[in-house]
């Protein structure tokens, strides 16, 4: 498995288990969040090959070779990635937990939609829940993101 | 010790309470931190190292109310100096003096002068430095950007920290000095800034307690009960043990069963191996969990022996009245549900133990883990983690309880991660609520008369505080956190409330605003009554019955915003008597359903500090209350949690994100606080919106999605 760009081997006593158990209590990439552990909530989302997935029902075993990236993988060693910039510009995070998962979400959601209108970044970020209510932030968010992305693009 | 120094040494006069006797003195469990911090406390806060670096010890937890951005915008204020500057850290119990715990809105309230003092109380420090190094007046320096700086030389912070000293802290604390975050011209104080520590989360850096990783860390789980109250009659810790990765199974002396591996899987197989065995609770147990409070059953079995108001005559009222309603109305049990399930981590030391926790208490936890475990509290350090939310929800940390016990015993590093499940089945909950409320208008279109029947439990003196042996003094008061919006802020003169704490086995606590939002959503719903009632707008008639200036204004300007708006629905509150909050709300139909479109709220804090923090709030606050009016609904069934993960206890979602219009009025009051108050009367206006929108009366949360 490609971890954020790291070749990663599986111990034998982790391959049954998911992969965001293996993040957080193997590797310690501690970025990506336990919320429900059942895909309800989004707080677990990393992207597998560039689509984002709940890490948290996904199991190791079916990863495969893949490129999975993280939220600590999200950045290139250069600039932060354009939903960070905007997350950061708009003071989006409260508690900050769902943050991660947000901004994953966003981003995959970007990279297919580059300019989204308002509804369709609604139901593109409806499945990732923020219990402090940053929504509007979010939705601004997204659509700031999409504008930095553009301008970079320029 | 006397009556009242227990009462003062144990807070809870502060509380409010002042029923313990010396006689409940031995029974007396670790209570959370009701004092506020001193000047002399607040000395320890902030320091600049031998390197230049200043230093701010965050004496709040940081769960997501944006404190951090708050109170450090106060010390880059006094130090006029870039809040980027400021190292801000967050609470330790070995490196400050115990902080009140982190509730009820009140960190600006209590603690910012504090820090505007001690921060003055610094800058005058490196001042006297500077003129003793440059002999040099003071008075001809100013503190800028990290430097002291003179007409011809300026001197930085690390050049004033002597070689042979570590850190430099303010030498007192002084009413004479001029406090800059008060003055009219501010730098920093009341300005647009970036809010603090953004980075760390946006990058996955930021360390929530369960984000904590130690060298040689074990993994514990405890054995819970399938239904709350229910004993542990058997169990086969041998078995656990034959499980790979197993360390050891620990028992407690009131039969808890912890076990702790090398990995969490393990920890998981173990737990399943011991094939414990519960009590099997009677019929009657599991009713007495499960009933539900009503506050008719109340009335007729007279438990409401709380008179908390009474003024004029009710039926002197109500014999004027041209118009009487007799209204009930019904919230549910509501859970905290903040997105990171609560998990600690411990480690052993020389002396002790150190724990990472994610509390609004850290000195709650240092007190319970040292009552726990017969450490003393001063060899026990707790890291206070960023909460991933908290609501009322983190006075209890249990996990890190646990975590603390399970580590004592093993001498090994521990960690103990609650599951989503855990953190719905094993919490505290925010009460049930059921009022009757009978009250009329008179021709003139006044209130004639007010007749307020509440029926809550327990909230400040929860049962996860107070031992079952104390309850019956803990009974004899009313719980202030549950009557919390009873209280009128409105001029009346036929006033009558009498409450009722019902103790159900079903642990009650504090929920966002404690009886705020419950309490207000009834007497807003009935203000709307009446108003129909009397024929006059509900803003009008609110206004005219408001009993301060502040809340007239909020809703002279809430009724400009919504001039041209036909069926908003209205409500408004004083919360806490200090922060004035309008709301209106507007149902629209979307599609097949009845939706809100759009919520304005006015909002008056007084002067804010980080305005910036304050929206985020009101924000979360509007949203929070579109969940509590149509959604939440904590379920009971059978002595268990029926809701258990986000498929059965629903909370707001993006997709319910009504437009929102909010002002944030301009004020030279003190600040007070904004963390709750606009959730008190949101779920009030949406459901008077629903009303005027489709003329049927709501009086039962939640309204539900499907209408």
């Amino acid at each position: 498995m490609n971890i954020n760009g790291a070749e990663i081997n599986i111990p034998k006593s982790w391959q049954n288990e998911s992969l965001l158990r293996f993040l957080r209590d193997n590797l310690g990439l501690t970025g990506t969040k336990y919320g429900c552990g059942k895909g309800i909530c989004g707080a677990c989302t990393v992207h597998i090959d560039g689509n984002a997935v709940r890490a948290c029902v996904t199991p190791i075993n079916a990863v495969g070779d893949a490129h999975v990236t993280t939220i600590e993988g999200l950045a290139t060693q250069a600039s932060l990635h354009p939903v960070q910039e905007a997350w950061i510009e708009l003071n989006v995070p409260q508690c900050g937990y769902c943050q991660p998962g947000q901004i994953m979400t966003a981003a995959a959601f970007l990279a297919t939609n580059a300019n989204p209108t308002e509804e369709e970044v609604t139901h593109a970020m409806n499945g990732n829940l923020c219990r402090c209510g940053t929504y509007p932030r979010i939705k601004a968010g997204v659509l700031r993101a999409a504008e930095i992305a553009g301008e970079e693009h320029e | 010790m006397n009556r009242r120094e227990l009462l003062k040494a144990t807070g809870w006069s502060a509380a409010g309470l002042t029923i313990f006797t010396t006689s409940g003195c031995g029974l007396l469990p670790a209570l959370p931190t009701f004092g506020k911090s001193s000047e002399e406390d607040a000395l320890s806060w902030i320091k600049v190292d031998n390197d230049g670096q200043i230093s701010f010890l965050l004496p709040r937890a940081e769960i997501g109310q944006g404190i951090d951005t708050g109170l450090t915008l106060i010390v880059a204020e006094e130090l006029q100096t870039q809040p980027e500057q400021i190292h801000c850290q967050y609470q330790r119990t070995d490196q400050m003096a115990p902080c009140q715990m982190t509730v009820g809105s009140q960190s600006i309230e209590n603690y910012g002068r504090l820090t505007a003092l001690v921060s003055a109380g610094l800058r005058q420090e490196l001042l006297k430095r500077a003129s003793e190094k440059l002999k040099c007046p003071m008075s001809e320096l100013i503190c800028q950007d990290g430097q002291i700086v003179g007409a011809d030389k300026a001197l930085s912070f690390r050049e004033l920290v002597t070689n042979n000293e570590e850190t430099v802290f303010a030498a007192s604390t002084s009413e004479e000095l001029e406090l800059y975050s008060s003055r009219d011209q501010t730098s920093y104080v009341g300005k647009p800034t970036k809010a603090l520590h953004q980075n760390r989360i946006v990058t996955g850096q930021e360390m929530y307690s369960r984000d904590i990783v130690l060298p040689n860390m074990l993994f514990g789980e405890i054995a819970r009960p399938p239904q709350l109250t229910a004993r542990l009659v058997d169990a086969k810790p041998k078995q656990a043990l034959s499980v790979p990765g197993v360390v050891r199974v620990i028992q407690g002396p009131n039969k808890e069963l912890g076990i702790v591996a090398e990995s969490p899987m393990a920890a998981s197989e173990g737990l399943a191996a011991m094939k414990c065995k519960w009590e099997v609770l009677t019929d009657a147990d599991v009713w007495n969990i499960d009933r539900p409070i009503d506050i008719d059953k109340a009335i007729a079995e007279d438990l409401l022996d709380h008179k908390t108001i009474d003024k004029g005559d009710i039926a002197q009222g109500k014999q004027r009245s041209i118009t009487s309603l007799n209204l009930r109305y019904d919230t549910p049990m509501a859970a905290h549900a903040p997105m990171e399930p609560r998990a600690g981590v411990a480690s052993n030391t020389a002396s002790g133990l150190e724990i990472w926790t994610g509390s609004q208490d850290p000195w709650y936890v240092r007190a319970a883990v040292s009552k726990a475990v017969k450490i003393d509290p001063d060899n026990i350090i707790v890291h206070n983690c960023r909460a991933g939310g908290a609501f009322g929800g983190r006075i209890h940390c249990q996990a890190s309880f646990e975590a603390a016990w399970l580590c004592h015993n093993v001498q090994r590093p521990v960690k103990v991660q609650w599951s989503r499940e855990d953190e719905f089945k094993y919490n505290y909950v925010g009460p049930q609520f059921s009022t009757r409320i009978e009250a009329g208008v008179d021709a003139r279109g006044n209130i004639s008369h007010w007749h307020h029947q509440m029926a809550g439990a327990p909230i400040l003196t929860s049962s996860m505080l107070i031992p079952p042996a104390l309850h019956w003094l803990a009974n004899l008061p009313a719980d202030p956190g549950t009557v919390r919006g009873t209280d009128l802020p409105y001029n009346l003169s036929n006033q009558l409330t009498e409450t009722a704490d019902i103790r159900i086995p079903m642990p009650t606590g504090a929920w966002r605003g404690l009886g705020a939002a419950p309490n207000t959503f009834a007497v807003e719903c009935a203000m709307d009554e009446l108003a129909e009632a009397a024929d006059i707008h509900p803003i009008e008639f609110r206004r005219r019955h408001a009993s301060s200036d502040r809340l007239k204004q909020v809703l002279a300007r809430l009724s400009e915003l919504t001039k041209h708006e036909t069926n908003v629905g209205i409500a408004a509150t004083a919360y806490k008597g200090v922060t004035f909050v309008g709301i209106a709300a507007k149902v629209e139909r979307k599609g097949s359903k009845a939706n809100i479109s759009k919520i304005w709220c006015v909002h008056d804090c007084g002067k804010m500090i980080a305005p910036d923090r304050v929206r985020a709030q009101v924000e979360g606050n509007l949203i929070w209350g579109v969940s509590m009016a149509m959604l939440e609904s904590f379920g009971l069934k059978h002595g268990i949690a029926r809701t258990t993960n986000f498929d059965s206890y629903a909370i707001a979602r993006q997709i319910d994100l009504p437009e929102l219009s909010i002002e944030l009025m301009a004020s030279s009051e003190p600040p007070s606080g904004a963390a709750e108050a606009a959730l008190a009367p949101a779920a009030a206006a949406i459901a008077n919106a629903f009303s005027r929108f489709s003329g049927d009366r709501i009086r039962t949360l939640p309204i539900g999605t499907n209408g």
